[in-house]
Protein backbone atom coordinates (compact mmCIF):
# COMPACT_ATOMS: atom_id res chain seq x y z
CA UNK A 1 0.00 0.00 0.00
CA UNK A 2 1.18 3.39 -0.86
CA UNK A 3 1.60 5.94 1.33
CA UNK A 4 -1.15 8.67 1.96
CA UNK A 5 -0.06 12.14 1.63
CA UNK A 6 0.15 14.50 5.39
CA UNK A 7 -3.04 17.06 5.55
CA UNK A 8 -6.12 14.80 5.44
CA UNK A 9 -8.40 17.97 4.97
CA UNK A 10 -8.01 18.94 1.22
CA UNK A 11 -10.95 17.38 -0.48
CA UNK A 12 -9.93 14.87 -3.06
CA UNK A 13 -6.56 14.86 -3.20
CA UNK A 14 -5.10 16.31 -6.76
CA UNK A 15 -2.73 14.41 -8.87
CA UNK A 16 -3.52 11.01 -7.46
CA UNK A 17 -4.49 8.04 -9.28
CA UNK A 18 -8.42 7.11 -9.17
CA UNK A 19 -8.82 4.07 -7.64
CA UNK A 20 -12.65 4.08 -7.92
CA UNK A 21 -14.57 5.78 -10.76
CA UNK A 22 -18.31 5.88 -10.74
CA UNK A 23 -20.01 7.08 -13.86
CA UNK A 24 -23.91 8.03 -13.62
CA UNK A 25 -24.59 5.01 -11.98
CA UNK A 26 -28.48 3.69 -11.34
CA UNK A 27 -29.62 1.10 -9.67
CA UNK A 28 -32.84 -0.58 -8.25
CA UNK A 29 -33.06 -3.90 -6.71
CA UNK A 30 -35.35 -6.36 -8.39
CA UNK A 31 -38.87 -6.27 -7.34
CA UNK A 32 -38.54 -2.68 -6.09
CA UNK A 33 -40.11 0.70 -7.30
CA UNK A 34 -38.06 3.00 -6.36
CA UNK A 35 -34.26 3.41 -7.63
CA UNK A 36 -32.06 3.09 -4.53
CA UNK A 37 -29.39 4.84 -6.20
CA UNK A 38 -29.72 8.00 -8.83
CA UNK A 39 -27.58 9.13 -11.04
CA UNK A 40 -24.36 8.70 -9.40
CA UNK A 41 -21.09 10.09 -10.64
CA UNK A 42 -17.68 9.90 -8.36
CA UNK A 43 -14.21 9.13 -8.44
CA UNK A 44 -12.06 8.31 -5.07
CA UNK A 45 -8.19 8.60 -5.35
CA UNK A 46 -5.95 6.68 -3.84
CA UNK A 47 -5.05 7.44 0.22
CA UNK A 48 -8.91 9.38 0.33
CA UNK A 49 -10.62 9.10 3.47
CA UNK A 50 -14.30 9.02 2.48
CA UNK A 51 -16.96 9.61 5.04
CA UNK A 52 -20.35 8.52 3.79
CA UNK A 53 -23.47 9.81 5.88
CA UNK A 54 -26.94 9.93 5.36
CA UNK A 55 -30.07 9.03 6.99
CA UNK A 56 -31.17 5.21 6.98
CA UNK A 57 -32.20 3.98 3.56
CA UNK A 58 -30.42 6.93 1.62
CA UNK A 59 -28.98 4.42 -0.68
CA UNK A 60 -24.94 4.18 1.28
CA UNK A 61 -24.75 0.03 1.68
CA UNK A 62 -26.34 -0.03 -1.72
CA UNK A 63 -23.51 2.53 -3.43
CA UNK A 64 -20.79 0.76 -0.83
CA UNK A 65 -22.13 -2.99 -2.79
CA UNK A 66 -21.93 -1.59 -6.53
CA UNK A 67 -18.46 -0.16 -5.06
CA UNK A 68 -17.22 -3.84 -4.66
CA UNK A 69 -19.43 -5.74 -7.18
CA UNK A 70 -21.62 -7.25 -4.55
CA UNK A 71 -24.03 -5.38 -7.01
CA UNK A 72 -24.11 -6.54 -9.67
CA UNK A 73 -22.62 -9.66 -8.97
CA UNK A 74 -24.70 -10.70 -5.99
CA UNK A 75 -27.99 -8.87 -6.05
CA UNK A 76 -30.05 -8.64 -9.19
CA UNK A 77 -31.67 -5.63 -10.59
CA UNK A 78 -31.72 -2.70 -12.78
CA UNK A 79 -27.79 -1.03 -13.19
CA UNK A 80 -27.02 1.28 -15.57
CA UNK A 81 -24.05 3.51 -15.23
CA UNK A 82 -20.37 2.43 -14.88
CA UNK A 83 -18.23 1.12 -11.82
CA UNK A 84 -14.38 1.26 -12.20
CA UNK A 85 -12.72 -0.34 -9.68
CA UNK A 86 -8.64 -0.20 -10.18
CA UNK A 87 -9.62 0.28 -13.63
CA UNK A 88 -12.33 -3.08 -14.14
CA UNK A 89 -15.75 -2.67 -14.75
CA UNK A 90 -17.38 -4.76 -11.94
CA UNK A 91 -20.15 -5.69 -14.80
CA UNK A 92 -17.02 -8.18 -16.11
CA UNK A 93 -15.05 -8.59 -13.58
CA UNK A 94 -15.52 -12.02 -10.89
CA UNK A 95 -16.27 -10.89 -7.32
CA UNK A 96 -12.80 -12.65 -5.79
CA UNK A 97 -11.23 -10.70 -8.17
CA UNK A 98 -12.38 -7.14 -7.08
CA UNK A 99 -12.85 -8.29 -3.58
CA UNK A 100 -9.25 -8.45 -3.58
CA UNK A 101 -9.20 -5.04 -4.69
CA UNK A 102 -12.10 -2.92 -2.71
CA UNK A 103 -12.51 -4.98 0.53
CA UNK A 104 -16.02 -5.03 2.35
CA UNK A 105 -16.86 -4.86 6.18
CA UNK A 106 -20.26 -5.42 7.27
CA UNK A 107 -22.17 -4.57 10.18
CA UNK A 108 -23.00 -7.74 12.13
CA UNK A 109 -19.74 -8.45 13.18
CA UNK A 110 -21.18 -12.11 13.88
CA UNK A 111 -22.11 -12.62 10.68
CA UNK A 112 -18.55 -11.90 9.16
CA UNK A 113 -16.71 -14.49 11.01
CA UNK A 114 -16.88 -18.40 9.86
CA UNK A 115 -14.09 -20.45 11.44
CA UNK A 116 -13.82 -21.32 15.68
CA UNK A 117 -10.43 -19.27 15.92
CA UNK A 118 -9.11 -15.94 15.25
CA UNK A 119 -6.35 -17.02 12.89
CA UNK A 120 -8.16 -19.43 11.23
CA UNK A 121 -10.84 -15.90 10.18
CA UNK A 122 -8.16 -14.61 9.27
CA UNK A 123 -6.93 -16.94 7.24
CA UNK A 124 -10.26 -17.67 5.52
CA UNK A 125 -10.35 -15.55 2.53
CA UNK A 126 -6.45 -16.42 1.69
CA UNK A 127 -7.37 -20.19 2.39
CA UNK A 128 -10.20 -20.03 -0.63
CA UNK A 129 -8.08 -18.06 -2.83
CA UNK A 130 -5.59 -21.25 -2.45
CA UNK A 131 -2.15 -18.87 -1.64
CA UNK A 132 0.63 -20.82 -1.03
CA UNK A 133 0.86 -21.50 2.95
CA UNK A 134 3.67 -19.41 4.02
CA UNK A 135 2.54 -16.88 2.16
CA UNK A 136 -1.03 -16.86 4.34
CA UNK A 137 1.03 -17.21 7.66
CA UNK A 138 3.04 -14.44 6.92
CA UNK A 139 -0.14 -12.06 5.72
CA UNK A 140 -1.83 -13.28 9.24
CA UNK A 141 0.35 -12.43 11.13
CA UNK A 142 0.81 -8.83 9.07
CA UNK A 143 -3.36 -8.28 9.35
CA UNK A 144 -2.83 -8.95 13.06
CA UNK A 145 -0.46 -7.09 13.97
CA UNK A 146 -2.09 -3.88 11.85
CA UNK A 147 -5.17 -4.08 13.99
CA UNK A 148 -3.35 -5.08 16.98
CA UNK A 149 -4.83 -8.15 17.78
CA UNK A 150 -1.94 -10.55 17.99
CA UNK A 151 -2.82 -11.60 21.14
CA UNK A 152 -6.65 -12.37 20.09
CA UNK A 153 -4.95 -14.96 17.70
CA UNK A 154 -5.85 -18.36 19.56
CA UNK A 155 -9.81 -17.16 21.05
CA UNK A 156 -12.65 -18.35 19.87
CA UNK A 157 -15.24 -16.09 18.12
CA UNK A 158 -17.65 -16.54 21.39
CA UNK A 159 -14.43 -15.25 23.73
CA UNK A 160 -14.14 -12.06 22.08
CA UNK A 161 -16.06 -8.81 22.89
CA UNK A 162 -18.24 -6.99 19.68
CA UNK A 163 -15.50 -4.38 19.06
CA UNK A 164 -12.70 -7.19 18.82
CA UNK A 165 -14.99 -9.05 16.47
CA UNK A 166 -15.14 -6.44 13.95
CA UNK A 167 -11.34 -5.57 14.55
CA UNK A 168 -11.24 -9.63 13.38
CA UNK A 169 -13.35 -8.97 10.61
CA UNK A 170 -11.19 -5.71 9.29
CA UNK A 171 -8.14 -7.52 9.48
CA UNK A 172 -9.60 -10.67 8.03
CA UNK A 173 -10.52 -8.26 5.00
CA UNK A 174 -6.96 -6.69 5.56
CA UNK A 175 -5.13 -9.72 4.65
CA UNK A 176 -6.24 -10.20 1.15
CA UNK A 177 -4.44 -6.53 0.77
CA UNK A 178 -7.34 -4.52 -0.82
CA UNK A 179 -6.24 -1.30 -2.29
CA UNK A 180 -9.56 0.07 -1.33
CA UNK A 181 -11.40 -0.72 2.60
CA UNK A 182 -15.40 0.10 2.21
CA UNK A 183 -16.87 -0.58 5.76
CA UNK A 184 -20.56 -0.81 5.82
CA UNK A 185 -21.51 1.06 9.27
CA UNK A 186 -18.67 -0.74 11.54
CA UNK A 187 -19.52 0.27 14.68
CA UNK A 188 -23.39 0.18 14.83
CA UNK A 189 -23.65 -2.70 16.91
CA UNK A 190 -20.54 -1.72 19.50
CA UNK A 191 -20.49 0.50 22.64
CA UNK A 192 -19.40 4.29 22.33
CA UNK A 193 -15.77 2.95 24.09
CA UNK A 194 -15.26 -0.33 21.62
CA UNK A 195 -16.52 2.24 18.68
CA UNK A 196 -14.09 4.65 19.59
CA UNK A 197 -11.25 2.48 19.81
CA UNK A 198 -11.85 0.90 16.10
CA UNK A 199 -12.37 4.06 14.48
CA UNK A 200 -9.09 4.71 15.94
CA UNK A 201 -7.78 1.72 14.17
CA UNK A 202 -9.86 2.35 11.20
CA UNK A 203 -7.77 5.95 11.10
CA UNK A 204 -4.38 4.68 11.53
CA UNK A 205 -4.92 2.31 8.66
CA UNK A 206 -5.18 5.60 6.96
CA UNK A 207 -2.79 7.44 8.28
CA UNK A 208 -0.06 5.28 8.23
CA UNK A 209 -0.52 2.73 5.81
CA UNK A 210 -2.16 4.85 3.24
CA UNK A 211 -5.03 2.89 2.33
CA UNK A 212 -7.82 4.26 0.51
CA UNK A 213 -11.19 4.25 3.26
CA UNK A 214 -14.70 4.89 2.54
CA UNK A 215 -17.00 4.29 5.48
CA UNK A 216 -20.76 4.53 6.03
CA UNK A 217 -21.20 5.99 9.88
CA UNK A 218 -23.42 7.79 12.06
CA UNK A 219 -20.95 8.74 14.51
CA UNK A 220 -19.38 11.71 12.74
CA UNK A 221 -17.91 13.35 15.64
CA UNK A 222 -14.94 10.50 16.17
CA UNK A 223 -14.60 10.36 11.88
CA UNK A 224 -14.76 13.96 10.93
CA UNK A 225 -11.96 15.49 12.43
CA UNK A 226 -9.90 12.82 10.34
CA UNK A 227 -11.65 12.44 6.70
CA UNK A 228 -10.74 13.93 3.67
CA UNK A 229 -14.12 13.92 2.50
CA UNK A 230 -17.87 13.89 3.74
CA UNK A 231 -20.29 12.52 1.46
CA UNK A 232 -23.62 13.52 1.93
CA UNK A 233 -26.69 11.09 0.35
CA UNK A 234 -30.30 11.74 0.51
CA UNK A 235 -32.81 9.48 -1.33
CA UNK A 236 -30.07 7.54 -4.05
CA UNK A 237 -28.41 10.67 -4.28
CA UNK A 238 -25.23 12.61 -3.41
CA UNK A 239 -26.21 16.04 -2.35
CA UNK A 240 -22.78 17.12 -0.65
CA UNK A 241 -18.93 15.98 -1.54
CA UNK A 242 -16.49 18.35 0.05
CA UNK A 243 -14.00 18.54 2.59
CA UNK A 244 -16.06 18.10 5.89
CA UNK A 245 -15.70 21.89 6.67
CA UNK A 246 -17.17 22.82 3.89
CA UNK A 247 -20.07 20.70 3.81
CA UNK A 248 -20.65 21.47 7.23
CA UNK A 249 -20.19 25.43 6.95
CA UNK A 250 -22.50 24.65 3.74
CA UNK A 251 -25.27 23.19 4.36
CA UNK A 252 -28.38 22.21 7.09
CA UNK A 253 -27.25 19.04 7.36
CA UNK A 254 -29.89 18.13 10.06
CA UNK A 255 -32.41 18.26 7.15
CA UNK A 256 -30.38 15.05 5.86
CA UNK A 257 -30.82 13.04 9.18
CA UNK A 258 -27.27 13.58 10.08
CA UNK A 259 -25.96 14.94 13.31
CA UNK A 260 -23.34 16.71 13.58
CA UNK A 261 -20.70 16.98 16.03
CA UNK A 262 -21.37 18.98 18.98
CA UNK A 263 -18.17 20.76 18.34
CA UNK A 264 -19.72 21.80 15.34
CA UNK A 265 -23.15 22.23 15.97
CA UNK A 266 -22.46 24.92 19.12
CA UNK A 267 -20.13 26.76 16.88
CA UNK A 268 -22.22 27.13 14.30
CA UNK A 269 -24.96 28.44 16.93
CA UNK A 270 -22.68 30.86 17.82
CA UNK A 271 -21.99 32.14 14.59
CA UNK A 272 -26.39 32.17 13.75
CA UNK A 273 -26.88 34.56 17.35
CA UNK A 274 -24.03 36.78 16.28
CA UNK A 275 -22.05 39.12 18.79
CA UNK A 276 -18.57 39.36 19.41
CA UNK A 277 -17.30 35.62 18.97
CA UNK A 278 -17.14 34.04 15.71
CA UNK A 279 -15.63 30.90 14.12
CA UNK A 280 -14.22 31.53 10.95
CA UNK A 281 -13.30 28.14 10.54
CA UNK A 282 -16.17 25.80 11.98
CA UNK A 283 -14.46 23.49 14.05
CA UNK A 284 -14.63 19.16 13.66
CA UNK A 285 -13.46 18.48 17.02
CA UNK A 286 -13.49 19.31 20.74
CA UNK A 287 -9.78 20.44 20.30
CA UNK A 288 -10.31 22.56 17.56
CA UNK A 289 -13.25 24.14 19.47
CA UNK A 290 -10.86 24.97 22.39
CA UNK A 291 -8.30 26.23 20.26
CA UNK A 292 -10.44 28.72 18.62
CA UNK A 293 -12.21 29.80 22.06
CA UNK A 294 -8.13 30.24 23.92
CA UNK A 295 -7.24 32.28 20.40
CA UNK A 296 -10.30 34.53 20.98
CA UNK A 297 -9.25 34.92 24.45
CA UNK A 298 -5.74 35.80 24.08
CA UNK B 1 -30.69 -36.94 28.09
CA UNK B 2 -29.17 -33.75 28.50
CA UNK B 3 -26.42 -35.67 31.10
CA UNK B 4 -25.86 -38.11 28.61
CA UNK B 5 -24.93 -35.64 25.94
CA UNK B 6 -22.50 -34.00 28.06
CA UNK B 7 -20.20 -36.70 27.02
CA UNK B 8 -20.00 -35.73 23.74
CA UNK B 9 -19.12 -31.37 24.26
CA UNK B 10 -15.44 -31.06 24.08
CA UNK B 11 -13.35 -30.50 27.56
CA UNK B 12 -10.35 -28.29 26.97
CA UNK B 13 -6.87 -29.95 28.03
CA UNK B 14 -3.19 -30.60 27.85
CA UNK B 15 -3.19 -34.56 28.17
CA UNK B 16 -1.33 -36.93 25.45
CA UNK B 17 -4.68 -38.23 24.79
CA UNK B 18 -5.91 -34.17 23.94
CA UNK B 19 -2.40 -33.82 21.87
CA UNK B 20 -3.09 -36.91 20.03
CA UNK B 21 -3.81 -36.62 16.05
CA UNK B 22 -8.26 -36.86 16.16
CA UNK B 23 -7.94 -39.71 13.60
CA UNK B 24 -6.26 -42.10 15.90
CA UNK B 25 -9.06 -40.97 18.37
CA UNK B 26 -11.02 -41.71 15.89
CA UNK B 27 -10.12 -44.93 15.16
CA UNK B 28 -9.77 -45.96 19.10
CA UNK B 29 -13.01 -45.04 19.76
CA UNK B 30 -14.16 -47.03 16.61
CA UNK B 31 -12.16 -49.99 17.90
CA UNK B 32 -13.80 -49.73 21.25
CA UNK B 33 -17.20 -49.60 19.51
CA UNK B 34 -16.61 -52.27 17.22
CA UNK B 35 -14.96 -54.46 20.14
CA UNK B 36 -18.16 -54.32 21.99
CA UNK B 37 -20.16 -55.20 19.41
CA UNK B 38 -18.68 -58.10 18.91
CA UNK B 39 -19.08 -59.63 22.07
CA UNK B 40 -21.58 -60.34 24.43
CA UNK B 41 -19.47 -61.72 27.52
CA UNK B 42 -19.33 -60.20 30.44
CA UNK B 43 -15.73 -60.12 30.93
CA UNK B 44 -14.78 -58.54 27.10
CA UNK B 45 -17.50 -55.80 27.97
CA UNK B 46 -15.47 -55.29 31.30
CA UNK B 47 -12.40 -54.80 29.54
CA UNK B 48 -13.77 -52.31 27.34
CA UNK B 49 -15.04 -50.38 29.83
CA UNK B 50 -11.80 -50.43 31.65
CA UNK B 51 -10.31 -49.26 28.77
CA UNK B 52 -12.25 -46.56 28.03
CA UNK B 53 -11.97 -45.39 32.39
CA UNK B 54 -8.43 -45.67 31.94
CA UNK B 55 -8.06 -43.12 29.37
CA UNK B 56 -10.49 -40.91 30.31
CA UNK B 57 -8.57 -40.57 33.47
CA UNK B 58 -5.59 -39.52 31.43
CA UNK B 59 -7.11 -36.92 29.50
CA UNK B 60 -8.71 -36.03 32.63
CA UNK B 61 -12.24 -36.37 31.49
CA UNK B 62 -13.28 -39.38 33.70
CA UNK B 63 -15.76 -36.74 35.47
CA UNK B 64 -17.55 -36.18 32.25
CA UNK B 65 -17.38 -39.40 31.09
CA UNK B 66 -19.23 -40.88 33.83
CA UNK B 67 -21.64 -38.52 33.50
CA UNK B 68 -22.48 -39.81 30.08
CA UNK B 69 -22.44 -43.89 32.03
CA UNK B 70 -24.62 -42.04 34.41
CA UNK B 71 -26.48 -40.22 32.16
CA UNK B 72 -27.44 -43.61 29.97
CA UNK B 73 -28.44 -45.92 33.45
CA UNK B 74 -32.01 -45.13 32.82
CA UNK B 75 -31.86 -46.12 29.07
CA UNK B 76 -29.68 -49.59 30.31
CA UNK B 77 -32.20 -50.27 32.95
CA UNK B 78 -35.07 -50.52 30.22
CA UNK B 79 -32.78 -52.48 27.76
CA UNK B 80 -32.21 -54.98 30.58
CA UNK B 81 -36.04 -54.82 31.69
CA UNK B 82 -37.39 -55.05 27.67
CA UNK B 83 -34.85 -57.74 27.18
CA UNK B 84 -35.86 -59.97 30.45
CA UNK B 85 -39.48 -59.35 29.75
CA UNK B 86 -39.41 -60.52 26.32
CA UNK B 87 -37.30 -63.16 26.39
CA UNK B 88 -39.12 -65.06 29.55
CA UNK B 89 -41.78 -64.48 27.82
CA UNK B 90 -41.09 -66.35 24.68
CA UNK B 91 -38.95 -68.92 26.72
CA UNK B 92 -42.02 -69.32 29.17
CA UNK B 93 -39.82 -69.40 32.32
CA UNK B 94 -39.29 -66.37 34.64
CA UNK B 95 -36.13 -67.41 37.00
CA UNK B 96 -33.98 -69.00 33.86
CA UNK B 97 -30.35 -67.53 35.12
CA UNK B 98 -29.19 -67.42 31.36
CA UNK B 99 -32.25 -65.31 30.51
CA UNK B 100 -31.09 -63.07 33.26
CA UNK B 101 -27.30 -63.36 32.10
CA UNK B 102 -28.00 -62.45 28.52
CA UNK B 103 -30.29 -59.64 29.56
CA UNK B 104 -27.63 -58.22 31.38
CA UNK B 105 -24.61 -58.50 29.51
CA UNK B 106 -27.25 -56.59 26.50
CA UNK B 107 -27.58 -53.72 28.87
CA UNK B 108 -24.23 -53.71 30.30
CA UNK B 109 -22.53 -53.60 26.89
CA UNK B 110 -24.67 -50.57 25.77
CA UNK B 111 -22.91 -48.67 28.42
CA UNK B 112 -19.15 -49.47 26.96
CA UNK B 113 -21.29 -48.78 23.47
CA UNK B 114 -22.31 -45.42 24.24
CA UNK B 115 -19.54 -44.34 26.37
CA UNK B 116 -16.81 -45.55 23.49
CA UNK B 117 -17.11 -41.75 21.60
CA UNK B 118 -16.98 -40.28 24.63
CA UNK B 119 -13.03 -40.40 24.54
CA UNK B 120 -13.37 -38.86 20.78
CA UNK B 121 -15.97 -36.16 21.30
CA UNK B 122 -14.57 -34.83 24.70
CA UNK B 123 -11.10 -34.16 23.56
CA UNK B 124 -11.50 -33.20 20.02
CA UNK B 125 -11.52 -29.48 19.39
CA UNK B 126 -14.11 -28.75 17.07
CA UNK B 127 -11.67 -27.05 14.66
CA UNK B 128 -9.39 -30.69 14.88
CA UNK B 129 -13.03 -31.92 13.87
CA UNK B 130 -13.70 -30.11 10.68
CA UNK B 131 -9.82 -30.83 10.01
CA UNK B 132 -10.58 -34.46 10.12
CA UNK B 133 -13.45 -34.18 7.71
CA UNK B 134 -10.93 -32.50 5.58
CA UNK B 135 -8.33 -34.91 6.04
CA UNK B 136 -11.31 -38.05 5.24
CA UNK B 137 -11.55 -36.09 1.96
CA UNK B 138 -14.58 -35.15 2.72
CA UNK B 139 -16.00 -32.12 0.22
CA UNK B 140 -14.72 -28.74 1.39
CA UNK B 141 -18.22 -27.47 1.52
CA UNK B 142 -19.57 -29.78 3.67
CA UNK B 143 -16.98 -29.79 6.60
CA UNK B 144 -17.44 -25.93 5.91
CA UNK B 145 -21.37 -26.56 6.75
CA UNK B 146 -20.35 -28.51 10.02
CA UNK B 147 -18.16 -25.96 11.23
CA UNK B 148 -20.83 -23.54 10.51
CA UNK B 149 -23.31 -25.21 12.73
CA UNK B 150 -20.83 -25.36 15.31
CA UNK B 151 -20.00 -21.84 15.08
CA UNK B 152 -23.53 -20.43 14.87
CA UNK B 153 -25.48 -22.96 16.93
CA UNK B 154 -24.94 -21.25 19.98
CA UNK B 155 -25.78 -17.92 18.25
CA UNK B 156 -29.07 -19.48 17.45
CA UNK B 157 -29.74 -20.49 21.11
CA UNK B 158 -29.20 -17.01 22.21
CA UNK B 159 -31.53 -15.28 19.94
CA UNK B 160 -34.33 -18.29 20.55
CA UNK B 161 -33.56 -17.08 24.48
CA UNK B 162 -34.16 -13.37 23.23
CA UNK B 163 -37.19 -13.82 21.70
CA UNK B 164 -38.83 -16.37 23.96
CA UNK B 165 -38.46 -13.46 26.35
CA UNK B 166 -39.58 -10.62 23.94
CA UNK B 167 -43.01 -13.08 23.62
CA UNK B 168 -43.00 -13.82 27.52
CA UNK B 169 -42.82 -10.17 27.86
CA UNK B 170 -46.12 -9.27 25.55
CA UNK B 171 -47.88 -11.91 27.45
CA UNK B 172 -47.22 -15.25 25.82
CA UNK B 173 -47.24 -18.28 28.43
CA UNK B 174 -44.82 -20.71 27.11
CA UNK B 175 -45.01 -22.93 29.71
CA UNK B 176 -48.71 -23.51 30.72
CA UNK B 177 -51.62 -25.92 28.91
CA UNK B 178 -51.19 -29.71 27.62
CA UNK B 179 -48.85 -30.50 25.75
CA UNK B 180 -50.64 -29.75 22.23
CA UNK B 181 -51.21 -26.34 23.49
CA UNK B 182 -47.72 -26.20 24.63
CA UNK B 183 -46.61 -26.33 21.03
CA UNK B 184 -48.76 -24.05 19.79
CA UNK B 185 -47.74 -21.12 21.96
CA UNK B 186 -44.36 -21.91 20.42
CA UNK B 187 -45.28 -20.92 16.75
CA UNK B 188 -44.83 -16.94 17.61
CA UNK B 189 -41.68 -18.12 18.65
CA UNK B 190 -40.16 -20.46 16.16
CA UNK B 191 -41.70 -17.79 12.89
CA UNK B 192 -39.27 -14.90 14.16
CA UNK B 193 -36.54 -17.22 15.00
CA UNK B 194 -36.75 -18.96 11.14
CA UNK B 195 -37.29 -15.36 9.53
CA UNK B 196 -34.41 -14.19 11.18
CA UNK B 197 -32.18 -17.07 10.53
CA UNK B 198 -33.04 -16.73 6.92
CA UNK B 199 -32.04 -13.28 7.16
CA UNK B 200 -28.91 -13.79 8.48
CA UNK B 201 -28.15 -16.47 6.29
CA UNK B 202 -28.40 -13.94 3.50
CA UNK B 203 -26.30 -11.69 4.94
CA UNK B 204 -23.53 -14.57 5.80
CA UNK B 205 -23.90 -15.39 2.02
CA UNK B 206 -22.64 -12.04 1.10
CA UNK B 207 -19.76 -12.46 3.51
CA UNK B 208 -18.50 -15.28 1.60
CA UNK B 209 -19.08 -13.79 -1.38
CA UNK B 210 -16.40 -10.87 -0.48
CA UNK B 211 -14.35 -13.36 1.40
CA UNK B 212 -13.81 -15.53 -2.13
CA UNK B 213 -15.63 -18.58 -1.11
CA UNK B 214 -15.01 -21.05 -3.39
CA UNK B 215 -12.84 -19.01 -5.80
CA UNK B 216 -10.00 -21.21 -6.45
CA UNK B 217 -10.87 -25.05 -7.24
CA UNK B 218 -7.54 -25.78 -4.51
CA UNK B 219 -8.20 -24.38 -1.64
CA UNK B 220 -5.32 -24.45 0.79
CA UNK B 221 -5.03 -25.30 4.80
CA UNK B 222 -3.60 -23.10 6.54
CA UNK B 223 -3.42 -25.67 9.85
CA UNK B 224 -3.44 -29.17 8.64
CA UNK B 225 -3.34 -32.97 10.98
CA UNK B 226 0.09 -33.94 10.68
CA UNK B 227 1.09 -37.54 12.18
CA UNK B 228 3.75 -38.07 14.77
CA UNK B 229 5.47 -40.29 15.94
CA UNK B 230 3.63 -40.69 19.04
CA UNK B 231 0.00 -41.02 16.67
CA UNK B 232 1.90 -43.69 14.85
CA UNK B 233 2.27 -45.69 18.11
CA UNK B 234 -1.38 -44.68 19.13
CA UNK B 235 -2.82 -45.61 15.50
CA UNK B 236 -0.65 -48.80 15.86
CA UNK B 237 -2.17 -49.74 18.76
CA UNK B 238 -5.36 -49.23 18.23
CA UNK B 239 -5.08 -51.46 15.00
CA UNK B 240 -4.04 -54.18 16.87
CA UNK B 241 -6.09 -53.98 19.23
CA UNK B 242 -9.27 -54.25 16.35
CA UNK B 243 -7.33 -57.26 14.59
CA UNK B 244 -6.73 -58.85 18.00
CA UNK B 245 -10.25 -58.39 19.21
CA UNK B 246 -11.94 -59.48 15.18
CA UNK B 247 -9.34 -62.72 15.27
CA UNK B 248 -9.89 -63.80 18.47
CA UNK B 249 -14.03 -63.45 18.14
CA UNK B 250 -14.07 -65.32 14.84
CA UNK B 251 -11.31 -67.23 14.71
CA UNK B 252 -10.36 -68.71 18.36
CA UNK B 253 -12.95 -70.68 20.19
CA UNK B 254 -13.28 -68.93 23.96
CA UNK B 255 -15.09 -69.67 26.51
CA UNK B 256 -15.71 -66.28 28.49
CA UNK B 257 -18.13 -65.63 31.42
Amino acid sequence: MRRAGEGASGGSRLGAEAVIKVDNLSFRYLGSEDYALKDITLEVKRGDFVVLAGRSGCGKTTLLRCLNGLIPNFYEGDFSGRVLVCGMDTRETPPHILSQKAGMVFQNPDNQLFALSVEADVAFPLENLGLPREVILERVEWALKLLGIEDLRDRSPFELSGGQKQKVAIASILAMKPDVLLLDEPTSSLDPASAKSLIDSIVELNRREGLTIIISEHRLELLLPHASRLMVMDRGRIVYDSDPRSVLEGGDLLAYGIALPRASEVARYVNLRGGCLRFEKIPLSVDEFVERVRGFIA
Amino acid sequence: MATLLQGLQFQPGASVIHRLDPRVKLLISTTLLITSLLYLEVAVTSLVIAVELILSAISGTAKRWAKTVYGALPLVILIFLMNYLVRSFSEGSYCDPSIIYVSFATAYRLIAFLASFSIFFLTTTPEELGMTLTKLRIPYTYSFAFISAIRFTPILAEELQTIMDAQRSRGLELDRGNPIKRVRRYIPVLVPLIVNALRRSYELAEAMEVKCFGASEKRTFLRELRMKPRDYAGLAAALLSLALAIYARFFLELNLP
